[in-house]
């Protein structure tokens, strides 16, 4: 209880709450932009967090994330155009709200809903988090080894069209982590005579380049595209009248749905790799499943807003769960956090519970005041904000293409890794065009130390006979049994889906 | 279409995967330590995978690339293609951030950076250049500014050729 009303009053503390201010801020404004995503932001901004006091540049991160989640349903809404693949399902009634001229009363109605729906998941993140860590304290290298498989083999299969060109991409990224000094025995490995490698391939200049470079190379792309009359871009009317504001009485009248589509959200949160994509997709089916007017939906149902922004923002409260009890990332964002974690000497895992519970309750604090800003920022400046998305598309991209180069030479100093931000450009173009999924490749690349150092562990322990081993751990033996039924399961949906 | 798009990548890929397992044991000297213990083991195994992986993925795209015979369609419609326009897009990114990273040193941030962004918004669709211009000088002073006096983060500020 203690640790609880100190986390509680650090978090109020003027540091973090100008950091969540502007990170709220920023992440809507990112997340509204199409194409710019939190995770995009947060690997452009991590490096200025460097500098600040640990919980300030948590609080920013988290703020970036929250306000990331909501942005995407303001040009979902306003333009038919989802500012993040979340925000998908929220366009589906959204937009024709919007065309209705209610589009004030569908924006606040993502606000809310969005809120609700992180508060309810930020809740159930404190009430689970706590005794899991202490169960997953008794993880020694061979269930770790397998613990990690399992994220490995989830997030592969389900983060692309294919599993194959999933697990490739994970096992890229795990080859891409071997870079530098072995863990073990200090040997330099893959680092070609480059001094500049010994230390490995820096996160962040990998991320930058994945998710901002890319990018701003499919933008040109679509531009030449567009330009030599190759393939038309559609572009989305926008009533201009904004209409009367939500009724608080009508919102509550949708509790059923928030809570429902919250409680989706926490739980895909909770599994590494299905991401909010699909639990607002979850969100608007069960909203839909269990609404009085189904045949309304797509057509501008109230309902069909909330269920899923309450399920994708709830994911943001569920992804904790794993990163901070197993030190497992979920999705892309979670994975960036873990390198700022790092920087700043948190080793996110079940012993910050034990080492560190002043910062552990910090951080549900934040992420609980992180909503009220969320919900303040987002009614006072969703306005504006509408008015932004409209900026020509050419000044926001080269601005961002100048900001990925800033913050890369902010963060080390170093050409060199210029070059690397240049060169995981490329690759995550091509990777994204061909579908080999960049977040199985990012989790591989996060994860791969602890595999390695676990996994090598492991077949130490097991002393020449591993499968041995591994029938004398049950929890190792569950999560080797989830894999293959994960494996078998993916499988089996998509040749359902070719039949 | 047996030699679709994806399958020359997964070629390549293939190819890719058999070399750097061919000079693996040169990159990484494992002090004569067991296969099991050594800094050798993850990088083998992920290269493997990657290698056996790849050819499953090619297998399965030409198995299936006889049963569908609109195989091709149904990777264009995929995204999956790469054309001229692409591939200017790529070159045109690479060229105008590699000159950065190779300009950066002797010009500093501000002169290199006004060029970068001027370069980005032409090519991405920009019209009026003098407009560009001022536009370009302002977010690269913002930029500049907000690292420096914001976050106390030092940028080389203006051109250096004493390394000439």
């Amino acid at each position: 209880m203690e640790n609880l009303i100190i986390g509680i009053q650090n978090a109020l503390t003027l540091g973090p709450i100008i950091a969540l201010i502007a990170g709220v801020t920023i992440g809507i404004f990112m997340g509204a932009i199409p194409g710019l995503t939190a995770a995009m932001a947060i690997a452009l901004l991590a490096p200025i967090t460097f500098g600040m006091q640990p919980i300030t540049a948590i609080a920013f991160l988290i703020g970036i994330y929250k306000g990331g989640t909501f942005g995407g349903s303001i040009s979902a809404i306003l333009l038919n155009i989802p500012g993040s693949p979340e925000a998908s399902a929220t366009s589906f009634d959204g937009f024709p709200l919007a065309k209705k001229g209610r589009a004030r009363e569908a924006l606040q109605m993502a606000l809310f809903a969005s809120v609700a729906g992180a508060i309810i998941a930020d809740i159930l993140l404190y009430v689970v988090a706590a005794p899991f860590s202490k169960f997953a304290l008794k993880f020694g290298p061979t269930e770790l080894t397998f613990v990690v498989l399992f994220a490995f083999t989830f997030v592969a299969g389900l983060t692309g069209k294919s599993i194959i060109r999933g697990l490739i991409a994970c096992s890229f990224g795990i080859l891409c982590a071997m870079v530098g000094l072995d863990p073990m025995s200090a040997t330099p490995r893959l680092t070609f005579g480059f001094i500049e490698l010994f230390d490995g391939l820096s996160l962040l200049s990998i991320a930058i380049g994945m998710l901002g470079l890319a990018e701003i190379i499919f933008v040109l792309e679509k531009k030449f595209r567009e330009k030599y009359g190759l393939k038309k871009v559609e572009v989305a009317q926008f009533g201009k009248k904004r209409g009367p504001n939500l009724n608080l009485v009508i919102f509550f009248q949708y509790w059923k749905t928030i809570l429902r589509s919250s409680f989706i959200g926490s739980c895909v949160g909770a599994l590494p790799g299905i991401g909010a994509s699909m639990a607002a997709f979850l969100g608007y089916g069960s909203a839909k499943k269990y609404s009085t007017e189904p045949e309304l939906f797509g057509k501008g149902n109230l309902d069909g807003i909330a269920g899923p922004e309450a399920a994708n923002s709830a994911v943001v409260g569920g992804s904790f769960v794993p990163l901070l009890t197993l030190g497992i990332p979920g999705n892309v964002t979670t994975a960036l956090m873990v390198g700022t974690f790092l920087v700043h000497g948190i080793e996110p895992g079940p012993h910050v519970f034990n080492n560190q519970p002043i910062l552990i309750y910090s951080i549900f604090s934040i992420l609980l005041i992180a909503n009220f800003f969320n919900l303040i920022i987002g009614l006072l400046g969703s306005g504006i904000y509408s008015h932004i998305i409209r900026l020509p598309e050419y000044i926001i991209y080269s601005i961002v293409g100048l900001t990925c180069l800033t913050g890369v030479l902010a963060a080390s100093s170093t050409i060199f890794d210029l070059y690397i931000v240049i060169i995981f450009g490329v690759i995550g173009y091509f990777m994204k065009k061909f579908d080999y999924s960049f977040v199985a490749f990012l989790i591989g690349f996060v994860l791969a130390p602890e595999f390695e150092l676990s996994f090598r562990s492991y077949l130490l322990l097991a002393q020449g006979d591993p499968i041995g081993l591994l029938f004398s751990r049950p929890i190792a033996l569950f999560f080797f049994g989830l894999t293959i039924l994960a494996i078998l399961k993916i499988l089996w949906d998509r040749i359902a889906k070719i039949n | 279409m047996i030699f679709s798009l994806r399958n020359k990548l997964s070629i390549i890929i293939i190819c890719l995967s058999i070399t750097a397992l061919i000079i693996l044991p040169y990159q990484i000297n494992d002090g004569g330590s067991s296969f099991f213990g050594g800094a050798q083991l993850i990088p083998n195994l992920t290269l493997s995978l990657i290698l056996i992986l790849s050819l499953l993925d090619l297998f399965i795209n030409g198995f299936f690339s006889f049963i569908i015979q609109k195989n091709h369609d149904f990777l264009i419609s995929n995204g999956e293609s790469f054309g001229f326009y692409d591939f200017l897009a790529v070159l045109l990114i690479t060229i105008a951030f590699v000159t950065f990273a190779l300009a950066l040193p002797y010009l500093g941030y501000l002169i290199t950076s006004f060029f970068l962004i001027l370069f980005l918004f032409l090519i991405n669709g920009g019209k009026n250049i003098f407009r560009l211009a001022i536009l370009s000088a302002i977010s690269v002073i913002f930029m500049y500014c907000t690292m420096r006096f914001l976050f106390g983060i030092y940028l080389q500020t203006l051109p250096d050729f004493s390394s000439i």
